[in-house]
């Protein structure tokens, strides 16, 4: 059996097992259990310390013979907080793309019952507000986009055929280019975004940016065991096209273009 | 990309990237698959208490210690007694496991010696290279290479014979 013959029947074999909304919460619980635990452990061993100074303390003669001499010097315990980290200025310029913040309907858990989300701002950041049916609402901040303007959920739709909705969103202030973060729900209450392998949020382009032509698509279906999948990023100049290939963490399968704009189909129409 | 990393949740990003892989990289490892989620949420509470600036660095570490806990059925046993209890599966997901469990190449991996099996899921699965399958395994590079040859062309003989 030659290796790429065993990694395509092991991707297929393994292929039906997808993590449902409870293995998350599951995890939840299980760290939840763990971060107990170890305080009861930590709570019972410094009770025991204590217990044993107090005991050392109690059988050490007391009274006037056991004067210490005292150094004159004083150590002072100081934690250096290092520089003050000031957050960044609240973007103004917004550029002249128009933007929308309209409250977006979903399914984001995938239980038949309609969710919304919008992008909502502080000074500093931006994040999206989750109001789940049964579940209330959530907000999830995007510290690392700062400086990036969110300018519209441009997709609420299920984009990589699973049964849950993922957030599109536009961060691009160029009205002919779009360039989208992807946001994919997490158990019940959580988003998190699309990540290059080094963690990194990745971003696919698409539209035109002077004379620069962006598409991105998917370019290898091979995501088993580690679930990795590349992602081609073409930028088209004078006729030439010129690839990026960048490998993003997860199982995003792009199965239909992102929706909700008027710029051709993107290359990742395809099944990866 | 201009755009650095901020974690929204250490926890969700680590879920939400490696996750299922991992739980699907346990199912080939494991004599059977219904507890091989039970491995990879004891590898993800192991591993979230840790300070890790290197994504990398965690799922580096989640795999090995999905393949330690694989490797011993005592020491699984231990791992669910550890965990909260697990959600009910929904029918969904009892027929995938059903699905997996039928599968002829699951079948014939699980007729490989451990060690042979492991190397081939490690590096054709999950994409080591022969280096970091032997760091894993805690073997050398050479007796990698020989584990995978030999695993490749028993599960050849072996998916050969059940045809």
């Amino acid at each position: 059996m030659t290796p790429d013959e065993f990694r395509e029947r092991a991707a297929t074999a393994v292929e039906p097992l997808q993590p449902s909304p409870a293995s998350y919460e599951w995890l939840r619980a299980n760290v939840a259990r763990r971060r107990v635990r170890t305080r009861l452990v930590t709570a019972a061993a410094a009770a025991a310390v204590v217990g044993l100074a107090g005991a050392g303390y109690a059988a050490l003669p007391h009274g006037d013979s056991a004067a210490r001499p005292h150094t004159g010097a004083t150590q002072l315990m100081t934690r250096d907080t290092g520089p003050t980290v000031s957050p960044s200025p609240e973007r103004t310029m917004i550029g002249p793309k128009p933007y929308t913040r309209p409250t977006v309907a979903m399914d984001l858990d995938g239980d038949g019952k309609v969710d919304t989300a919008r992008i909502v701002e502080e000074p500093g950041r931006w994040g999206v507000e989750v109001e789940r049916t049964e579940r209330g609402k959530a907000t999830v901040w995007m510290p690392g986009l700062l400086g990036r303007y969110a300018h519209a959920i441009v997709a609420s739709t299920n984009v990589d055929d699973d049964y849950r909705a993922e957030v599109v969103v536009d961060v691009s202030d160029d009205p002919a280019l779009e360039e989208l973060v992807v946001l994919i729900p997490v158990g019940m209450r959580d988003l998190v975004w699309l990540a290059e392998a080094d963690g990194a949020v990745a971003i696919l382009r698409q539209g035109t940016d002077g004379e620069v032509r962006h598409s991105y698509g998917c370019a290898d279906e091979r995501d088993a065991g580690l679930g990795r999948v590349v992602i081609r990023q073409t930028k088209h100049v004078r006729g030439d096209a010129r690839h990026v290939y960048t490998v993003v963490n997860g199982r995003l399968r792009f199965v239909r273009d992102v929706p909700g704009t008027d710029l051709p189909l993107p290359e990742s129409n395809c099944s990866v | 990309m201009t755009v650095t990393m901020a974690a929204v949740d250490d926890l969700a990003a680590l879920y939400a990237a490696h996750y299922g892989s991992l739980v699907r990289l346990a199912a080939l490892l494991l004599d059977d698959t219904a507890g091989c989620e039970d491995v990879v949420q004891d590898a993800y509470v192991r591993v979230h208490g840790r300070r890790m600036d290197d994504p990398d660095k965690a799922l580096a570490y989640l795999r090995q210690t999905v393949v330690n806990l694989a490797r011993s059925t005592l020491r699984r046993r231990l791992v669910a007694r550890r965990l909260t209890p697990r959600p009910e599966r929904t029918d969904v997901e009892d027929a995938a496991y059903a699905t997996v469990e039928r599968d002829a190449l699951v079948q014939a991996l699980r007729a490989l010696p451990r060690r042979e099996r492991e190397a081939v899921v490690l590096r054709h699965v999950a994409d080591l290279t022969e280096v970091q399958t032997a760091n894993v395994m805690g073997c050398s590079v050479g007796s990698v290479k020989g584990y995978t040859s030999r695993g490749l062309a028993r599960l050849g003989t072996h998916l050969k014979e059940q045809a």
